[in-house]
């Protein structure tokens, strides 16, 4: 199924499939990623969890240090906001955060 | 056989075979007018069909183009159409018949985006579109696109027209006001095939060309965000690779690279992803690996007018060949490059247009000997 995600009122839809074994993200830009963990932060962000409960949901998920998965979880932001999926200030808002952890 | 996604993610599909211009390098062979087809255009209800499809196979992007969509007298019914379905759209074209009224229709459509050719100053611009007065029309129709607050795309189809005017052409289009621009690399197919001699760029005019646009990308004095498409969409295409690597440059690589490189294939296959994570629909309901295969029959894979959309994807032994090609079945020059690991063949379509071989060398590239 094919989840269409507005994850910005000001930035273009991004669209989310499951493959069962693979996530498949798409944008106005193309296919962007088939991060796993990506997806989850985009489904997280359209479900209107602030950044630090998607960061909690993940460390519950996945056998990762916090300090990289913030740093992991800044890098997808960025690219996110480079590809018009979220604003400036959104990013900026989220990154802030992530940094304060 | 191969890794490829249980269900394609993308789709090109023509909505008419029909054009109102006649560029030399069209990839699609488009038609001038209407022939005595039954099956074309499509009908709104075998649109509505198709789109049922697509959505029934969990299609994610669908690119309506052409010929030219807006020669459809009912193209603002094509997109209500689309916009009750799942997938994201957009539309490729000339914009030449985008009037006032039609774009402040579009406006209220769902589309995303409107992907102009742009190919650049009025006289080139003319030149490359086989059309007088094609450069004045699709101004006026970005004026109107813009007017409604219409996101659009520039589309800069690179050949030995173009190319000397193509900076020139940069600044052009961010004075339309269209921020980001797609340079497509020529495929040598269809009509370019037939007028290589005229429209194809040399390798080495497309080095220095590359190569300036790389500095200034770096420098941050681009005027517009380019995006370069390469045919085959490999991730490290020799047309891309090869002139870093001449200058040892490598690492800029990633400088002008779409964001949406691929990883849904294994090392060992050929970059192209034909039939593996996509396919296309041309103008008379034939199914096809990618829409530059338009004009190669032998490669269809279907027809919607006769199979399912799934039927074709899962059954389909065109598209099982083109899943399973690996990079160790390629024949020719390619066989022996030092480089084929990185590249992974260039275009399958390019390839096989010159020997009827989807395994056989991608000519085009300077490390191949034989040039055509």
């Amino acid at each position: 199924m094919v989840n269409k995600l507005n994850l910005d009122e000001s930035c273009k839809p991004v669209f989310i499939r499951n493959d069962g074994d693979q996530f498949i993200i798409s944008s106005g830009l193309g296919l962007n990623s088939t991060s796993e963990i990506g997806a989850r932060i985009m489904l997280g962000i359209n479900n209107g969890l602030s950044i630090l409960e998607i960061k909690n949901e993940l460390l519950e998920t996945y056998d990762v240090e916090e300090k990289d998965l913030c740093l992991d979880m800044i890098d997808f932001l960025i690219s996110l906001n480079e590809l018009q999926i979220i604003s400036d200030s959104k990013a900026k808002f989220y990154i802030n955060e992530l940094r304060l952890v | 056989m191969n890794e490829y996604i249980k269900k394609p993610y993308y789709v090109d599909l023509s909505v008419t075979p029909f054009c109102n211009l006649k560029c030399p390098f069209c990839s699609a062979g488009a038609a001038g007018r209407m022939n005595d087809s039954k099956k074309a255009p499509f009908t709104l209800s075998k649109l509505e069909d198709i789109f049922n499809q697509l959505d029934e196979n969990d299609v994610m992007r669908v690119s309506l183009e052409g010929g030219e969509p807006f020669t459809r007298s009912d193209i603002i019914d094509v997109l209500n159409l689309a916009d009750k379905h799942n997938f994201w759209y957009m539309i490729n074209t000339n914009a030449t018949l985008i009037t006032e009224e039609l774009a402040k229709k579009i406006s209220k459509t769902n589309v995303d985006k409107l992907c102009i050719s742009i190919d650049g100053p009025e006289k080139i611009h003319d030149l490359s579109r086989g059309s007088v007065g094609s450069f004045n029309k699709m101004k006026e129709a970005v004026g109107y696109l813009n007017k409604y607050n219409v996101s659009m795309d520039g589309i800069i189809t690179l050949t030995n027209i173009n190319i000397d005017y193509l900076f020139e052409t940069l600044e052009l289009i961010k004075n339309m006001g269209i921020s980001n621009v797609a340079i497509m690399l020529l495929a040598s197919v269809g009509k370019a095939f037939c007028n290589k001699h005229s429209v194809e760029v040399n390798y080495n005019d497309w080095k220095k060309v590359y190569l300036k646009l790389t500095d200034l990308k770096k420098e941050d004095k681009l005027p517009v965000n380019v995006n370069i498409v390469p045919t085959g969409e490999a991730t490290h295409p020799w047309m891309l690779y090869l002139p870093l690597h001449e200058e040892h440059r490598e690492d800029d690589l990633k400088l002008l690279l779409s964001p949406s490189a691929i990883s849904t294939i294994n090392n060992n296959r050929f970059a192209c992803t034909a039939g593996t994570d996509n396919f296309a629909i041309d103008g008379y309901g034939n199914v096809y690996g990618c829409s530059l295969m338009y004009t190669e029959k032998d490669l269809i894979a279907g027809n919607v007018y006769e199979n399912s959309i799934t039927d074709i994807w899962n059954n389909s032994s065109i598209f099982k060949k083109l899943r399973e090609i690996e990079i160790d079945d390629v024949k020719g020059d390619c066989a022996e490059c030092e480089f084929l690991s990185v590249c992974r063949g260039g275009c399958r379509v390019c390839s096989y247009a010159v020997s009827k071989d989807l395994y056989s060398s991608d000519v085009r590239c300077p490390k191949c000997e034989r040039s055509l």
